[in-house]
């Protein structure tokens, strides 16, 4: 099963904005059979495209492999509308300009943020700093930050990989990061 | 809709091979929950597309055949 964060908050900043409001099953994972396990209790990846806040997929975090996608104009619509959620696990955001990306890191309510890492926090040794509801006590728990008593620590894992000759525009990844084969 | 039904094939049989594509919930009632939210955004989805096809002046006919193709044009 693929984890999905309770913010997973995809930022797609379009200048285009549909008329139609509701929201779209792209990718359809429900009824997947795999070969050998007629009972497992599978589902395939799903992609829910024009949710609305108001929506049960975006208000319940789903905990399967589903990506729920909203739309926002700007980035301070997207940073507002990631900060009005209740939650603060993980956020990510894909960007080559810098301006973007620390303006990003310093206003978002979110305790682990990605820049251009989709998962904010990969490594074993990074302490959970997930934040809002998405966290219960007073002090973060894994390593340091359960002593630090900070207690709204942010953890920001950024990835600025060189392009190489004509990749400029690659696309982003979306992977699970390793070290040192990134 | 249909890159997941072709994951059927991808998948494998034996667990933990390394082109296993798809693992499972932890249970049916999981495996339910997340159905349920994906047909709530169906369902959320057609009644706003209805809501706002009425608002927007457009013939109860058209909503309607909005809501039968499943996406308005």
């Amino acid at each position: 099963m693929v984890a999905c964060h309770a913010v997973c908050a995809l930022l797609a900043v379009c200048h285009e904005r549909t008329h139609t409001p509701g929201a779209d099953v792209l990718l359809d994972g429900r009824g997947v059979k795999v070969q050998g396990f007629p009972k497992g209790n599978f589902v395939g990846p799903t992609v829910i495209s024009k949710v609305s806040e108001s929506m049960r997929c975006y208000k319940e975090e789903i905990f399967g492999p589903a990506l729920v996608c909203l739309e926002a104009e700007t980035l301070d619509e997207a940073i507002s509308l990631v900060n009005r959620n209740p939650y603060g696990n993980g956020t990510a955001i894909f960007t080559s300009s810098g301006v973007a990306a620390r303006h990003f890191q310093n206003t978002i309510e979110v305790g682990q943020i990605g820049i251009n890492t989709a998962i904010p926090v990969p490594l074993p040794f990074f302490s959970f700093t997930g934040s809002k509801a998405s966290m219960l006590g007073d002090l973060h728990f894994y390593g340091k930050a359960g002593i630090q008593f900070f207690t709204r620590p942010k953890t920001i894992t950024s990835n600025w990989r060189a392009p190489s000759a004509g990749a400029v525009n690659s696309k982003a990844a979306t992977t699970m990061p390793i070290l040192g084969k990134s | 809709m249909s890159e997941s039904k072709e994951a059927r094939g991808a998948a494998k049989s034996e667990l933990g091979a390394a082109a296993t594509q798809i693992g499972p919930l932890i249970s049916p009632t999981a495996k339910q929950r997340v159905e349920s939210l994906i047909q709530s955004a169906v369902d959320e989805g057609i009644s706003a597309r209805v809501l706002h096809a009425r608002r927007s002046r457009v013939s109860v006919a058209l909503a309607c055949a909005a809501c039968m193709v499943g996406r308005q044009t």
